[in-house]
């Protein structure tokens, strides 16, 4: 016998010895939840000023804070500090930063989101620094697991440009918050837009694709898409991010349209290997978090497309909107949400076994139909709204407001069932 | 997840291929007949999946899961870590009778058909099987067998591959 293995899926296999705090991640989604009910109220709020937005504090921007911060960040941290110990096989140091997080990050979100919404200077100073600090540390935890990781390279080598990006998108945001106050920035739009790519295609795309890798051959039980097109997929993506990034500093439309190009080949190839995973799987009923996933796929293509029409121009005044709605709510919400409703049951399933009490089966957790319902909704409410940008009728995107938060309130009764099921199974187990 | 080489996961990996396929067309099946429409005792259709069903959990239940319990469980436990193996021993004593329970019902009905009581029965536990036993599947795919692959030297896999082939075992 050689000696014990660190391997990925060793510590979802010892889970009451490895697993975290359950309510440790749980906080963090549970936060994406409310918040995500909330950027559908706000759309219905701001619904005469988001077609024409290109920037600047103010209702839209909290809304775009509440959706960037509220929901994609909460949802990345609580996936992030859970599952990339399960893909490395490697544990926490200490739990200590992790449990700091979400002290930094709640206050932090406030105080930023009332400040761009008051433009109130003080608040927003406060809160970006509360953010800053929460992403620093969030940045300590991530890199100091991936420092020490020998496995999956490809998720791992993901994860290092969305940190990087990470770094990056944070110094470019505290400049940001400084500028309304001191008007230092040369190029008040430009860095606004740079400070946008690394948020939504840097830090939240690399860490989408790089999970990806880890959590469609998951659930899919696949091998790894065959070849190397995987580490292709990443070259081209970081070369689109990186020329994109160039593009937009040194005002070249050309190069940022060539990035695009990059990008959308790097992403197809990523897609073609998710694809492969799904169809060569040994579990192929996937649900409908897979409907909603591939559907992701088919949105950050789209959206890539946009930024390229948007760098030529040939997106009109909705453009910068239509181009930022397709990249954020069509591709990483429906990512997002397709993959949060398989890992918050799996993570509760994983901690609800228990020696003298029978765990429940996934599908008793909660029912499915608020997840048909939310479907049904996140999808009408993307088509409509990217509609409605486009055709410039804040009555539209009001529609898809609505539509938008009842399928949120959907998402949110299904995670608060989950939850319910998990303390009745835990109380039930405590009185045996 | 990983590519196999040894002998003794590869036919660990192929069972684990054959039970899945088995549950999906189950499950399949069931979701499409529904609760309270009983299948008639000459549905080809049913005939068939239910001698296929037999034919799988029995190799599961009396094969694969012995001989991990007998033979892989205490060599992970002692080289790796025994909560691995406690975790996945308790799984197998909640899919077990459940699956003996199937098993029985499936025997029943090739002789004697379903009735409205032994057809409900049938569908629920069928369902249930398919969740319990893919969450399972998942986590020895995921976690045990590339365990495996990491601390079992050739001649462990060359002991190991013969007894589960006297076992009865696909190797």
């Amino acid at each position: 016998m050689k000696k014990a293995p660190q391997l990925p899926g060793m510590i979802l296999m010892g889970a009451q010895q490895r697993l975290l705090p359950p309510m440790l991640p749980f906080v963090f989604f549970l936060v994406a939840v409310v918040c995500h009910a909330g950027v559908w109220l706000g759309v219905i709020y701001t619904a005469d000023d988001i077609p024409s937005y290109a920037g600047g504090p103010g209702p839209v921007l909290a809304v775009l804070h509440l959706l960037t911060l509220g929901v994609m960040v909460a949802t990345a941290i609580g996936a992030a500090i859970q599952l990339l110990p399960v893909a490395t096989g490697l544990g926490h140091k200490s739990l200590l930063p992790a449990k700091l997080l979400i002290w930094l990050f709640l206050p932090g979100l406030a105080c930023l989101l009332s400040g761009f919404f008051l433009s109130n200077q003080f608040l927003m100073s406060c809160g970006a620094l509360l953010i800053t600090l929460t992403l620093m540390v969030f940045l300590h935890v991530i890199t100091s697991l991936l420092w020490r990781s020998t496995t999956l390279k490809l998720a791992v080598a993901h994860a290092w440009i969305s940190m990087a990006a990470l770094f990056g998108l944070l110094g470019l945001g505290v400049a940001l918050v400084l500028d309304f106050e001191f008007a230092w920035l040369m190029d008040h739009e430009s860095v606004a837009a740079q400070h946008m790519v690394l948020a939504a295609c840097g830090f939240m795309g690399f860490l989408a694709v790089g999970f990806g890798n880890i959590l469609v051959p998951m659930f899919a039980l696949s091998q790894n898409a065959p070849g190397k097109q995987g580490w292709v997929s990443y070259t081209l993506l970081v070369t689109g991010l990186a020329g994109t990034i160039a593009g937009l500093n040194f005002a070249l439309p050309e190069l940022i349209a060539l990035a695009a190009v990059a990008g959308l080949a790097g992403a197809a190839l990523h897609i073609k290997g998710m694809v492969w995973c799904l169809e060569n799987g040994m579990r192929k009923k996937l649900g409908l978090s897979f409907f909603m996933i591939k559907g992701a796929w088919g949105m950050m293509l789209l959206s890539i497309i946009c930024g390229f029409a948007l760098a030529l121009d040939l997106l009109g005044d909705q453009g910068p909107a239509l181009f930022g709605f397709v990249l954020l709510f069509g591709w990483l919400l429906t990512y997002i949400k397709g993959m949060l409703q398989r890992i918050v049951p799996f993570l509760a399933a994983m901690n609800m076994s228990k020696r003298n009490h029978k765990p429940p089966r996934l599908s008793e957790l909660a029912q499915g139909s608020p997840l048909k319902l939310h479907a049904i909704c996140h999808g009408l409410a993307i088509v409509v709204g990217a509609t409605s940008i486009a055709l410039d009728q804040p009555d539209g995107l009001r529609v898809a407001g609505l539509v938008g938060f009842i399928g949120a309130a959907g998402f949110a009764w299904f995670c608060f069932s989950v939850l319910r099921s998990f303390f009745t199974y835990h109380r039930t187990a405590a009185e045996n | 997840m990983f590519e196999f080489e040894l002998s003794i996961t590869k036919a660990l990996h192929r069972d684990h291929v054959a039970t899945l396929a088995m549950l999906e067309k189950l499950e399949t099946d069931l979701n499409r007949q529904g609760a309270s429409a009983v299948p008639t005792a000459d549905d080809p259709t049913w005939r068939s999946l239910l001698t296929g069903l037999i034919a799988v959990l029995e190799a599961d239940v009396k094969g694969h899961f012995a001989f991990e319990e007998s033979r892989l469980f205490p060599t992970f436990s002692e080289y790796v870590d025994p909560g691995i193996p406690t975790m996945l021993k308790e799984e197998h004593e909640i899919i077990r009778p459940l699956a003996e329970a199937l098993l029985a019902k499936a025997k029943d009905a090739l002789e004697n058909g379903f009735d409205d009581a032994s057809w409900s029965a049938f569908h629920a536990q069928g369902l249930e099987l398919v969740e319990r036993e893919v969450f399972h599947i998942q986590k020895e795919e995921m976690g045990f067998l590339p365990a495996l692959e990491q601390i079992l030297e050739p001649e462990d896999d060359a002991e190991l591959s013969m007894a589960y082939s006297e076992a009865g075992g696909n190797v």
